[in-house]
């Protein structure tokens, strides 16, 4: 440690601290900065925080200079004081500050004001002036971000925000001297230069010189500058679970910022343009407000009884079903609008103003329902639901419970099926998501969660190894941690079919065919036991069945292999080779693995690999299954899954039952000791389910082969939908419930490195629309169930009495970073990683599966002679529902496309924008192509975001034997185009 | 050698010997000429006996800041545990001097061996030479003696890359030149940490200008004694200077005379004096980024480090930028700050703004639209852009207009005051 003496005062601090640091650290935060930003690098350029050192002759920068022992500082001398002025008059030479101009009454809009006024310089009127005001890119255009360059300082922050924490670099300093501006990208188009529209920009500009749009259209600038709360959330897209500041006005978000980077958050002050962009569809005009009851259902004699139509018309609607919306004709998207003046958009965007909102609900669709009040919708739900497990059974009804949820409100709704109505069919998106990834995690190691950290990639990982996951798009805040660790020096393997963005930076790139990765992996498992590089000591002491293994992958040389995955064996040698050397190597995987019919297998020989080379349980070795939405860790840790109880305790356990019988305070026998089904086997026609409740998932857009789907929920008995939309799925319910948004809840939610983050309630309810935890209680006590839980914090009580890893939280634990579970006791400060000494099996050993190469089940041929993948794209999410009423997210990418590589393209006479014609064995629909070179030639990429071309027409519900999940990654389609 | 003109007595032609001498260009009629012997020499010494000579001689460095060269090759990490640079910064750009550009037109080979020694003596296996970008004379001439030295086998397994500039001054300064190799903005950075500790690509690094490196092989091949025994005044400054003269003298040219030199010997005999009728008003010694000397300063200042600290001013560079009575100092001081203006990298603040403010106000000035305020506004500038900036760029905008108002202040008054017809100034 060093000593120095800051302003009299003495001070100890780290040696390779800064000045800066230091007085901060020591409370004194009193020397101005502006190119200084956390986590930045430091480039010292604005002078500002120049301070006096006692023996140097000149003033030395603060956020530059590095602590010494016996320094004497002088953070208040005449000439740093002076400086200060100096640099604010001067930057105030070119700024538009009349408004300061009016002594006493000033009120400072922004950082730089604040000191302008705290240092008491009066800048010159702007007419008197030898300066112009400063210019720059200042394009129309934009819906998230604008530019008034007229109030840039040229601090850099931007820049460097852009380039070192994003990854990005499509700002820059251009030119030089006076003429010096903020470029964006080479020739001022950011599209073209990779912009991600993450707002990192927005976020360190200390002027506003980069400004949000968005809440200034909807918001006064006071509204804005003072909001009336600001509240704690957690991001409700991807499974990174980023924190949120949401800035509440009037009862609504008005802004989204992020915390400081200097809490131990996730995201570290990051986000994505979802996170920073995407907060508006609670606003949405399309918002439900009150409960609706399907019209034909009225109340007689007490009792709700249904006089409408019966057989297929039952559910019908004046709308188009998904198949009929596939064959509609598609617009091609429109051209980027960034940097045009409306005159000079092409017709399309002027006149078919409606391609902006073409996922809202048409009006249409609220034809066959009818307002009713939450007495009669709860009363007819608790009816319905209570009849059908009183004249079949329980098991004829099931629940999809929600990632999307809170912990406790999946927790109540598991609480409210298991111990209500006797079933233990309740399922959630996980099945399309990570179900593999879990049966694969359980069946070798005895787990469900990833074993480490994200922070660990950046802090201590040198080799990522990534399969199957478009990282950048699809967890854009930890994709850009990637990016920053390779940047660091990391090195970075990619398989994927795609080239995706971390596929064309990565050190090697093994482009393999659809759905081949288990020959992959076992020839890069051969060619490292055949090297001798394997973890010895890892395996002998930590692990079983290791002779099984080598075995199995004997015959899969990377020769074999690359004959069927199309990787040179050269590649898959060295790849093999980086990943065996490590030292620490870090294994992340995703849908591109999870999403196939033997995606078990998939997930296996990658675990396979990683536990030859002794990959886990060491800070910088994670195991990282990316989860994909806000809270499918939690929703699966809170038992909303047809196998186990929260904390993955099995139902077929009468001791374990008997435990939570005696919690919920009912019966051990009303409790089923049957496992329940999955969603993939609830909608098939010999499940036997009749009645649903779905509370904030829309499976007629995920769900595989949804022509079949939406026919099998049409013919339900009853169907009951919680959510904030009227959703593709919503239409055919009996009772649809106005639910509640992220922001307008109180709750916790895991994310993908186990952390359960607390989130405040900030926004208020439209109309009559309740909380969704309220909405469950209610029904809960309707149906029988006691259950006096007043708030979220009164469930989370009970959660941990019956979650042993839990066991430690509370809410006031919470605050601020949260808490990774395991988190046994009170005082335990939760687990970065796990897995340091043993596994949680009997005996403490992993074990490895063998496990064969299988071909895909539908191999191209000469009718479908395409592979079509899908998947997420990075301005919308799952089935559009929150995005595609997002107005910034929505006009980035408003219509569906398919990417297609060009030279396929050219073969079939397609150009980027045509309507092309997909035809799969299942179904047939319409899209508008995009020339990529990100897709290999023979594949085809169609996101799953749009129900007017819903990619899960086609897919393949073929099913993986353990997880039941469907093969959504690999369909053979024929492609033709449309005249 | 007073190239173009004829050799005065008065001249110590060392590193000018052999300018105008076509033959010298190439690697044989350099050898001739007793080329590479001293690199021959080095080659047998061990890397700190060079050092060690270069440090006796009392060799400084040409490029402006006159730092003691052997001292600055001895900052290299003595134990090599990275790979090690030199650069050689050929990016002379400062208005008013010319001296490396008639070295790498002349005598390529001189500064390719001084490259080489100092190369060996930092224990760099990599160098790089960074030409300005509006060289091309030069650089096609260094292109070829690289060529034919790398022929003849003489870089020893050295590593020499020529990087050609993109027309920026501030490329010459160290740290923006590293990041210009780099392929970065050319944009000084924080010192510390220093070149040799952290330089080029990250790595322990030396520059050095062109005509310090051009003297290394002389001061090996006749010893260091020799080098330091020529000094006309003050011990701390010794060997030979070249001074491009420029302006209103009879014979402009590059002059190379021992250390200590009289700059009134210079200008009236070896330059041939003013031109005819016309008498000396001022003069700027070391190229644009020093403070002007007036008449009696100039013909006192004796030039060495010392001689021009005296007067108030800096040898820096050696371009002596001369004006006869007939110079209107407000414009050519508004010249001056337009040039720095213009070259700013636009980092700091001070830099940025204070630069173009500053020569707005000039502007303004010579327009005929100046305050009497104005002249106390510049020097509030010029105060706050001195010694509160990465580098000095902003600095050397300062100098000219304090020691001009300072020295001339009369002629911005006359302005101001409407007692001269106003300049149009495009």
């Amino acid at each position: 440690m060093t000593t120095l003496t800051i302003d009299g005062r003495s001070v100890t601090a780290d040696p390779d601290r800064t000045i800066l640091e230091a007085a901060r650290a020591a409370g004194m935060s009193d020397i101005p900065t502006l190119c200084w930003y956390p986590k930045l690098p430091i480039v010292g350029n604005c002078r500002i925080c120049l301070v006096s050192v006692e023996g140097q002759p000149k003033l030395l920068p603060a956020c530059a200079t590095k602590v010494a022992d016996g320094m004497v500082v002088n953070t208040e001398s005449h000439a740093a004081v002076e400086n200060r002025k100096g640099v604010l008059r001067l930057l105030l030479e070119r700024y538009p500050a009349d408004h300061l101009r009016n002594g006493g009454r000033v009120s400072p809009r922004n950082e730089f004001e604040q000191y302008v006024v705290r240092y008491g310089v009066v800048p010159t009127p702007v007419a008197e002036r030898d300066l112009a005001l400063r210019h720059g890119d200042e394009r129309p255009g934009d819906p998230m971000i604008r530019h008034d360059m007229s109030t840039c300082i040229l601090c850099t922050r931007c820049v460097r925000a852009c380039e070192d924490i994003q990854v990005v670099g499509v700002l820059d300093v251009g030119l030089r001297g006076e003429h010096t501006e903020i470029i964006v990208g080479a020739d001022g188009d950011p599209d073209r230069a990779g912009c991600t529209w993450c707002g990192e920009c927005v976020r360190v500009c200390p002027t506003g010189a980069i400004f949000e749009v968005m809440p200034r259209e909807r918001f006064t600038p006071e509204q804005i500058r003072h909001p009336a709360k600001v509240v704690r959330s957690v991001c409700p897209y991807c499974g990174v679970g980023c924190q949120l500041d949401l800035h509440v006005a009037d009862g609504k978000v008005a802004r989204v910022t992020s915390p400081d980077i200097e809490l131990n958050t996730p995201n570290q002050g990051s986000t994505c343009v979802k996170g920073r962009f995407g907060y508006d569809f609670p606003q949405h005009r399309d918002r439900l407000t009150r409960p609706l009851i399907r019209k034909g259902w009225s109340k007689q004699r007490g009792r709700w009884a249904w006089q409408g139509a019966s057989g297929p018309d039952r559910r019908g609607g004046p709308w188009r079903t998904i198949e009929g919306e596939g064959q509609t004709e598609k617009p091609a998207g429109p051209p980027r609008a960034v940097g045009k003046s409306v005159r000079e958009l092409p017709l399309l965007e002027r006149l078919d103003l409606d391609i902006r909102d073409r996922g809202a609900t048409p009006p249409s669709w609220y034809e066959p329902f009818r307002e009713a009040t939450w007495d009669e919708a709860l009363e007819l739900v608790a009816q319905e639901l209570s009849r059908i497990k009183r004249e079949r059974s329980g098991d004829a009804l099931a629940c999809f419970s929600s990632a999307k949820c809170s912990n406790e409100e999946n927790y109540v709704m598991m609480r409210m099926f298991r111990a209500a109505l006797g079933t233990n069919n309740i399922d959630h998106c996980t099945r399309l998501c990570h179900s593999t990834s879990v049966a694969a995690m359980q069946r070798a190691l005895n787990t469900s969660a990833a074993s480490g950290s994200m922070r660990e990639i950046e802090e201590a990982c040198n080799v990522i190894f990534i399969a199957g996951a478009n990282t950048t798009e699809s967890h854009p805040v930890f994709g850009a941690a990637i990016k920053r660790a390779h940047e660091r020096g990391a090195t970075l393997i990619v398989a994927d079919p795609r080239k995706t963005e971390l596929a064309a930076r990565a050190d090697l790139h093994l482009q393999m065919q659809p759905g081949t990765d288990v020959a992959l992996f076992n020839a890069m498992l051969g060619h490292i036991l055949a090297r001798g590089l394997e973890g010895k000591r890892f395996v002998a002491d930590r692990t079983r069945d290791f002779g099984k293994l080598r075995d199995s992958v004997r015959a899969m040389t990377p020769e074999v292999a690359a004959k069927i995955t199309g990787v040179p064996a050269e590649k898959i040698k060295r790849a093999a080779e980086i990943y065996a050397r490590g030292p620490n190597t870090s294994t992340l995987w995703a849908m591109g693995l999870t999403q196939h019919a033997n995606g078990t297998d998939l997930v296996t020989a990658l675990l396979n690999l990683m536990l030859a080379c002794g990959m886990i349980g060491r800070w910088g070795a994670a195991m990282l299954p990316i989860r994909g939405q806000n809270n499918v860790q939690g929703a699966s840790d809170m038992g909303a899954i047809p196998f186990v109880y929260t904390d993955y305790r099995t139902v077929k356990d009468p001791k374990i039952r008997d435990e939570y019988a005696r919690a919920w305070g009912v019966a051990p026998e009303s409790l089923s000791l049957n496992e329940g089904l999955m969603v993939t086997e609830i909608v098939k026609e010999e499940s036997g389910v009749r009645g649903m409740y779905i509370m904030g998932e829309n499976p007629i857009i995920s769900d595989p082969d949804i022509a079949h789907a939406e026919h099998w929920f049409r013919e339900l008995e009853f169907l009951a939908v919680q959510d904030l939309f009227l959703t593709e799925t919503a239409r055919y319910a009996d009772v649809v419930l106005p639910g509640s948004s992220f922001a307008e809840k109180t709750g916790t939610f895991v994310n993908t490195e186990r952390r359960i983050q607390l989130a405040h309630r900030a926004a208020d309810l439209p109309g009559q629309a309740r909380g969704d935890l309220e909405i469950l209680i209610e029904l809960s006590n309707r149906l029988g169930l006691k259950t006096p839980h007043r708030s979220a914090e009164d469930v989370m009580r009970e959660i941990v009495r019956v979650t042993p890893s839990w066991r430690g939280v509370t809410y006031e634990r919470l605050e601020g970073a949260g808490l990774q579970y395991p988190v046994p006791t009170s005082d335990s400060p939760g687990t970065a990683f796990l897995f340091d000494v043993r596994f949680p099996t009997a005996d403490g050993k992993a074990s490895f599966v063998p496990v064969e190469y299988a071909p895909p089940v539908e191999l191209p041929d000469e009718t479908f002679p395409f592979v079509m993948n899908t998947g997420r794209q990075l301005y919308h999410w799952h089935t559009g529902t929150m995005t595609r009423r997002a107005a910034g997210l929505d006009q980035r990418e408003p219509t569906p496309i398919m990417e297609i590589h060009p030279a396929d393209a050219a073969a079939l006479g397609l150009g980027d924008g045509d309507p092309a014609r997909v035809t799969s064995r299942r179904n047939s629909l319409t899209i508008s192509c995009r020339i990529s070179k990100r897709v290999a030639r023979g594949q085809v990429f169609v996101p799953f975001h749009f129900r007017e071309a819903a990619a899960n027409l086609l897919t393949n519900p073929v099913l993986d034997p353990y997880a039941k999940m469907a093969e959504l990654k690999c369909c053979a389609v024929r492609i033709e185009p449309v005249d | 050698m007073g190239y173009p003109h004829k050799p005065h007595a008065k001249e110590t032609a060392l590193l000018s010997k052999h300018f105008g001498d076509p033959d010298a260009r190439t690697y044989k009629g350099w050898a001739k000429r007793g080329g590479y012997e001293a690199w021959k020499q080095a080659q047998t010494m061990a890397p700190a006996a060079i050092t060690d000579v270069v440090k006796e001689s009392g060799l400084r460095g040409r490029g402006g800041a006159g730092f003691p060269t052997g001292l600055k090759w001895s900052f290299m990490p003595k134990e090599k545990k990275k790979p090690h640079y030199l650069c050689v910064n050929a990016d002379e750009s400062e208005p008013g001097t010319f001296k490396d550009r008639e070295i790498m037109r002349w005598t390529p080979h001189a500064l390719l061996e001084g490259t080489l020694i100092a190369m060996r003596a930092i224990q760099a296996e990599v160098g790089y030479i960074y030409i300005r970008g509006e060289f091309t004379e030069p650089y096609a001439i260094m292109e070829q003696a690289l060529a034919e030295a790398t022929k003849a086998g003489v870089l020893g397994g050295h590593k020499i890359h020529l990087h050609r500039g993109a027309g920026a001054y501030i490329c010459g300064e160290e740290t923006a030149m590293m990041n210009s190799i780099e392929g970065k903005r050319g944009n000084p950075r924080i010192k510390p940490p220093f070149p040799a500790a952290f330089g080029v690509f990250g790595m322990p690094t030396t520059i050095n200008n062109v005509e310090t490196l051009a003297a290394v092989p002389h001061i090996l091949r006749q010893g260091a004694a020799w080098y330091k025994a020529m000094s006309l005044s003050n011990p701390k400054s010794t060997g030979t200077k070249l001074f491009s003269v420029c302006g209103h003298v009879r014979l402009p040219g590059n002059y190379e005379v021992t250390m200590g030199f009289p700059l009134k010997d210079l200008l009236h005999e070896l330059c041939g004096g003013m031109r005819p009728g016309r008498t000396l008003k001022a003069c700027i010694p070391g190229g644009s980024s020093v403070p002007i000397l007036n008449r009696e300063e100039s013909e006192g200042c004796l030039l060495d480090y010392e001689g021009c600290v005296e007067k108030g001013t800096m040898l820096g560079s050696g371009g002596v930028i001369v004006f006869d009575d007939s110079a209107d100092m407000v414009y050519q001081i508004m010249r001056l700050a337009r040039f720095y203006a213009h070259e700013s990298c636009a980092q700091c603040t001070q830099c940025r703004e204070g630069t173009a403010w500053t020569t707005k106000i000039l502007e303004r000035i010579l327009a005929g639209q100046g305050k009497m305020a104005d002249l106390d506004l510049l020097l509030d500038l010029s105060d706050n852009m001195t010694g509160k900036t990465i580098c000095v760029l902003s600095d050397s905008c300062a100098a000219p207009v304090v020691s001009g108002i300072k020295k001339f202040r009369t002629e911005f008054e006359d302005y101001i005051a409407g007692r001269k017809q106003p300049v149009m100034v495009a």
